[in-house]
């Protein structure tokens, strides 16, 4: 069965076809989640509120562009749509440097699981602008339009969040390190 | 051995074919809330109308105490009411007139003085209406264009008589036209106030005696033509004392004869102003002197004395009808019993999920209850009552087994004692063999889940009345509120039954939306029998139903016993 023919089941609301959509996407959009909530938990629930979603709009969807693109947009665009209008101080000092600064680290051999760790535990903008900057690729203009932030916002938020997981890892390696070395 | 490396290469490496397994449950619970929202369309259309019946029943409930003073206030508004239809013929009878009493006047004033004047227009045109008026308020059409054209023709002299007189004085400045005219208007008001009272007491004479309205009418138009003649004279006569204000008004004629010249439809255009003007003024003198006062209630009211005096006829006729009928029993009392088929829109378990598609099987059950009706009208009743309401269905294709190993906790129930070492679940005839501690084989009981949940239903309900003979139909709707006062999950199975809880999710308070058809036969007057096939659909049941959807049907039969 191709994909335009399931995509059009599942607008009949075909509960097989929805489900057979949701068993082929479900991996990489929980992923998605996973990066952009603040632990499983939310990731979950941030994951089913987006499939609903996509389930209702799978109407709007016009077959031009990637399908897996438009999914994953309708998740971030929900995710983003939780953690946006939490207001928090922000945080940010003003000194720390705009511009895209480059933060190296000592040791690549760190588990994906603790590096997911770092990102959930990154306050909320951060995350959500780390996540949209460095691993989805969107630029600084398009993140200040969706999180409804300035672009000098953006780019802060951004070096804040890469300082702090940089601390978190080399704090991790030291760790890590520490038994081995005796 | 580790390169440095920047942390975003890091991060978009890691990440890049990063791939999660959700929960099992989550295509469950996405599933259910798929599930949820297409019920939501199916939402019953009564829903509405129940809400609509509620708000009506309770407005009507609030209003009821008040009922008996409505027709107080309404005859009231009768007196007030009735003139006012009148006034607002005079109203209209004004209008026309005074347009036709314009041309008749407009235009030999035109083709003798050219002195077409809105001040003076407004004053002879005022005139001529109140002429016509006098008349407009007589029945009688055949005396009316003798009477108006008179009145008219008198008018239209003075006019020509006076003005031209006034016509030797000089031009003087705009400016002061305007004081003049300021001047001029408090004749017409003082030509208006006169009317007024004259249309009252002519008002007051009708009222005393319609029947010789013919005769009558005359007469008062006779004194109206008097009264509008001596106004005339009155307001001539000041305006005659007042050169200034004559003098203005000569101005203003020229003014206005250029224009109406030079504007195709000089009389149209004036004939407007004047009647503006008039009614303007009138309105203003209305709120200062009290006889007009009614004057301008009726102009206020006008829009909808209709439906004031169709209200009026509704509630005489209404009266007559409860007059007729000297005592209508209004209070009904119906103990009635009920089978009650319980069902679901949709399958799912509102004890666990694992059994959501498992075959349910509804038992029948029966309702008792007592009812008490209050007749709001002939066809409209409130009623209210208390009924006892159990429901209990099994869920089958369960297997039940002592063990505690590999035990899932029922979702929705809060074990007891003896529920907590059941292991329950779906049978499943590939299911390996489960053997206990010692090596034998656990005993299963092939069985069924049966819920029992009992309420105390108190329903709200308006009925309508299709038909009212001898044998009767009604429409029903409206809303129960349900007490929860008994909840028991049990395990039934061939040989035993055993309680294992009591459902944690059931709401101790829910509601119903009911509609329904009530038939009925008069056996005595005061005695019927009814038959109420009654559809409730429940709402609120379940703090988390697992996309049980329950309603229930109910063949609601009693007697009603009307006092």
């Amino acid at each position: 069965m191709s994909l335009e023919q399931l995509i059009d089941d599942c607008r009949n609301n075909d509960r097989k076809a929805q489900e057979q959509l949701y068993k082929l996407y479900k991996s990489k959009l929980f992923a998605v989640c996973l990066k952009y909530s603040r632990n499983y938990a939310e990731a979950e629930d941030n994951f089913q509120d987006g499939f609903v979603i996509i389930f209702n709009k799978i109407g709007q969807y016009n077959f031009k562009g990637s399908f897996e693109g438009w999914m994953k947009r309708i998740m971030v665009n929900n995710v983003l749509q939780q953690y946006r209008n939490v207001t928090y101080l922000d945080m940010v000092n003003k000194d720390i440097a705009d511009e895209d600064v480059e933060v190296d680290i000592d040791d690549e051999n760190v588990p994906l699981d603790f590096l997911m760790k770092i990102i959930q535990e990154l306050p909320d903008r951060y995350r959500l602008v780390f996540n949209l900057y460095v691993i989805d690729g969107y630029p600084h203009k398009e993140i200040a339009d969706m999180l409804e932030i300035t672009i000098g916002t953006s780019k802060s938020n951004l070096a804040r969040a890469r300082m702090i997981l940089k601390e978190k890892i080399d704090h991790y390696s030291n760790t890590q390190k520490l038994p081995s070395a005796k | 051995m580790s390169e440095r490396k920047n942390i975003d290469r890091l991060f978009q490496e890691r990440f890049k074919d990063f791939e999660s397994e959700p929960s099992e449950q989550a295509w469950k619970n996405i599933e259910a809330r798929l599930e949820e929202k297409k019920d939501r369309k199916l939402i019953p259309f009564w829903f509405k109308y129940a809400g609509v019946a509620a708000v009506l029943l309770i407005g009507l409930l609030l209003t009821l105490d008040n009922g008996d003073n409505n027709p107080k206030v309404n005859g009231g508004t009768q007196v007030v009411s009735a003139p006012d239809k009148k006034a607002k013929a005079e109203d209209n009878d004004v209008k026309k007139p005074t347009n036709i009493g314009n041309e008749d006047f407009g235009k030999p004033d035109n083709a003798i003085t050219t002195n077409d004047a809105i001040a003076p227009k407004a004053n002879n045109a005022t005139k001529v209406g109140n002429a016509n008026k006098a008349n407009g308020t007589s029945a009688d059409p055949m005396w009316n264009p003798n009477g108006s054209s008179a009145s008219g023709i008198r008018q239209n002299d003075t006019g020509i008589t006076s003005y031209p007189s006034k016509k030797a004085s000089d031009k003087k400045a705009s400016g002061r036209i305007l004081g003049g005219n300021d001047k001029v208007l408090p004749s017409v008001e003082e030509s208006r106030e006169q009317y007024a009272s004259a249309t009252s007491k002519n008002r007051k004479a009708k009222k005393g005696s319609n029947a010789k309205s013919n005769k009558t009418d005359l007469q008062y138009t006779d004194e109206n033509n008097n009264a509008n003649e001596s106004q005339i004279a009155a307001s001539n006569g000041k305006s005659g004392k007042n050169p200034k204000t004559n003098d203005n008004l000569k101005n203003e004629n020229q003014i206005a004869v250029n224009e109406n010249n030079q504007s195709g439809q000089p009389e149209q255009h004036n004939e407007k102003e004047v009647t503006a003007k008039t009614t303007t003024s009138t309105q203003a003198i209305a709120a200062k002197t009290d006889d007009i006062k009614k004057d301008s209630t009726g102009i206020a009211t006008v829009e909808e004395p209709n439906a004031l005096e169709e209200l009026l006829k509704n509630e005489k006729e209404n009266k007559s009808v409860t007059e007729n009928e000297p005592k209508m029993n209004r209070w009904q009392v119906s103990p009635r019993v009920a089978p009650i088929y319980l069902s679901s829109t949709s399958s799912g378990s509102p004890i666990d999920s694992r059994f959501a598609k498992n075959d349910k099987d509804y038992k029948t059950q029966l309702s008792y209850g007592v009812g008490v009706g209050y007749s709001l009208n002939k066809r409209l009743s409130v009623r209210a009552g208390v009924n006892s309401l159990s429901f209990e269905y099994n869920t089958n294709n369960v297997v039940a087994m002592q063990s505690t190993v590999g035990r899932q906790q029922l979702e929705h129930v809060k074990p007891t004692l003896q529920g907590a070492f059941l292991r329950i679940e779906n049978k499943d005839p590939n299911a390996p063999v489960e053997l206990t501690s010692n090596g034998l084989v656990a005993k299963e009981f092939s069985s069924s889940l049966s819920q029992k949940t009992g309420y105390i239903e108190v329903p709200v309900e308006l009925s309508y009345k299709l038909i009212d003979k001898r044998f009767g139909v009604d429409v029903i709707g409206g809303f129960s509120t349900l007490f929860l006062n008994e909840n028991e999950v049990s395990v039934v199975s061939s040989d035993n039954e055993i309680q294992v809880g009591k459902a944690d999710n059931l709401n101790a308070t829910s509601f119903s939306t009911n509609i329904g058809l009530g038939l009925r036969y008069n056996i005595w007057k005061a005695l019927q029998f009814n038959v109420e096939p009654m559809f409730k659909y429940q709402i609120n049941t379940y703090s988390e139903s697992g996309n049980f959807k329950p309603y229930f049907f109910g063949l609601y039969t009693g007697l009603n016993y009307r006092f």
